[in-house]
């Protein structure tokens, strides 16, 4: 379960961002503090960032600079959920979740109308898990409730989302930071979701709407 | 909650609060957390807790024991600052110690600096010297070297470190030179300055430099008094 790293002259060769832009992001918090890890080598110390992830969001940042700008980048790109609320009528017409989770979530709320960002995203990931198939709708709910109670006290901080299944049992649990993860033999890792990667797709879902 | 005054003249204390203007002249000591529009200090000031303000202008001695958050901050003397630091932008002429962090976007220092985590800014500009106990992260950093200086790391756009005159005496026994682990930026112009690793696209190693490993993209002058380890071009 180790992620794979590159050291930072690697990923400027790769992606052709110069020292200049890669320490105005860093500024700018459009990549976090957590993913600049520090090893020794033989040259003495290095940077080095998990890959997939700094990639990921330097294409990013690259697709939408023109359009945004870096403040805003940053505003989206924070574990710090938008003061956002929707109604279920504009949850509907966005396809934001599926109709059966919809179905659900319209059974859950009653009928209140608004939604919280909080809320939409516990809903929205538990969506994801589902359309995947890696999870049944009743695992789902389980997901969605431990979410619900434990999901507020990380706000604003970057946290994992497990979900483990040994011999047909199912657990879940969220996880601050992103440290390693060692599980005992005959456990399945079922997920292993990073939440401000779902943060942003929504966030950005939203916006576009 | 209405902001009013607090005006101490000579020797005083207060407690801390939501204040429209704090205007300490002499000895004044406040306790607890201040929240003000302007506050401003003649003389020696103690906060017992953080400041939040718009304006800060200290002329003498200020130290606050919790952090400082406020939009500008001039200094004439010396701030000690026990904990992080955000403004947009602050002048510094005398001393200025921060013992967490740094973040503005213009930060002048006449004098010296010292930081004990990392500092960061659009613009930095000092004339003088300074430590920095992590990164020194800066669009555009500007330094004229007076006194001995280190950084764990400096990190940016455009990165001049360069030697001001001063006496012999000075030059002896306060060498102004730089020491620092790793030096990056797109464009980097060095004098005085030791460095294990220095990389950048154009770099200009000057006189007085001792460099261990050197990786450039475009442009690389070395100065025939510097001395220099490996040279990489990437």
């Amino acid at each position: 379960m180790e992620q794979e790293l590159i050291s930072k002259k690697e990923l400027l060769e790769l992606t052709g961002i110069s020292y200049g832009q890669l320490y105005r992001w860093k500024r700018k918090k459009l990549i976090p503090e957590e993913w600049f890890i520090r090893k020794s080598t033989f040259t003495g110390q290095e940077t080095f960032f998990p890959k997939e992830k700094i990639l990921a969001r330097i294409e990013k940042i690259k697709e939408l600079k023109d359009e945004l700008s870096l403040d805003e980048l940053a505003g989206m790109f924070a574990p710090d959920p938008a003061a956002v609320v929707l109604t279920k009528e504009e949850i509907a017409k966005r396809h934001i979740v599926s109709d059966m989770v919809l179905q659900w979530l319209n059974d859950e709320l009653g009928d209140r109308q608004d939604v919280s960002f909080a809320e939409l995203l516990s809903f929205y990931i538990v969506d994801r898990l589902l359309r995947s198939g890696e999870i049944s709708l009743e695992e789902g709910k389980n997901i969605w409730r431990m979410f619900e109670s434990h999901y507020p006290k990380l706000q604003g901080k970057s946290c994992e989302l497990v979900v483990l299944r040994k011999m047909g049992v199912t657990a879940c649990l969220l996880m601050e930071g992103a440290g390693g993860l060692y599980a005992e033999e005959g456990a399945k890792l079922v997920a292993r979701l990073h939440v401000p990667a779902f943060i942003e797709e929504l966030k950005l879902n939203i916006s576009e709407g | 909650m209405e902001r009013r005054d607090l005006v101490i003249a000579g020797t005083g204390h207060a407690s801390g609060g939501l204040y429209n203007l704090v205007k300490l002249s002499g000895n004044g000591k406040l306790y607890g957390d201040i929240d003000c529009l302007e506050l401003q200090v003649q003389g020696n000031a103690a906060v017992e807790g953080s400041v939040k303000a718009n304006m800060v202008h200290i002329a003498g001695k200020g130290h606050v024991a919790g952090g400082m958050e406020c939009e500008w901050m001039k200094v004439s003397g010396s701030v000690r600052i026990g904990e992080h630091v955000q403004c947009q932008e602050a002048t510094v002429r005398g001393h200025g110690e921060v013992k967490g962090s740094w973040t503005a976007e213009t930060v002048r220092v006449h004098g010296e600096l010292t930081i004990g985590g990392d500092c960061s800014a659009e613009r930095m500009e000092v004339e003088g010297h300074f430590t920095v106990g992590g990164l020194l992260n800066a669009g555009y950093i500007e330094v004229k070297l007076l006194g001995p200086s280190r950084a764990k790391e400096i990190g940016g756009e455009t990165i001049v470190i360069k030697r001001q005159g001063s006496s012999l005496l000075k030059k002896w026994f306060f060498p102004a030179e730089l020491t620092v682990d790793v030096i990056e930026g797109d464009s980097v112009h060095l004098e005085h300055t030791t460095a294990k690793m220095v990389r950048g696209n154009r770099v200009m190693i000057g006189p007085g430099c001792r460099i261990e490993r050197v990786e450039y993209r475009d442009a690389l002058e070395c100065d025939e008094e510097a001395k220099i380890g490996t040279v990489e071009k990437g």
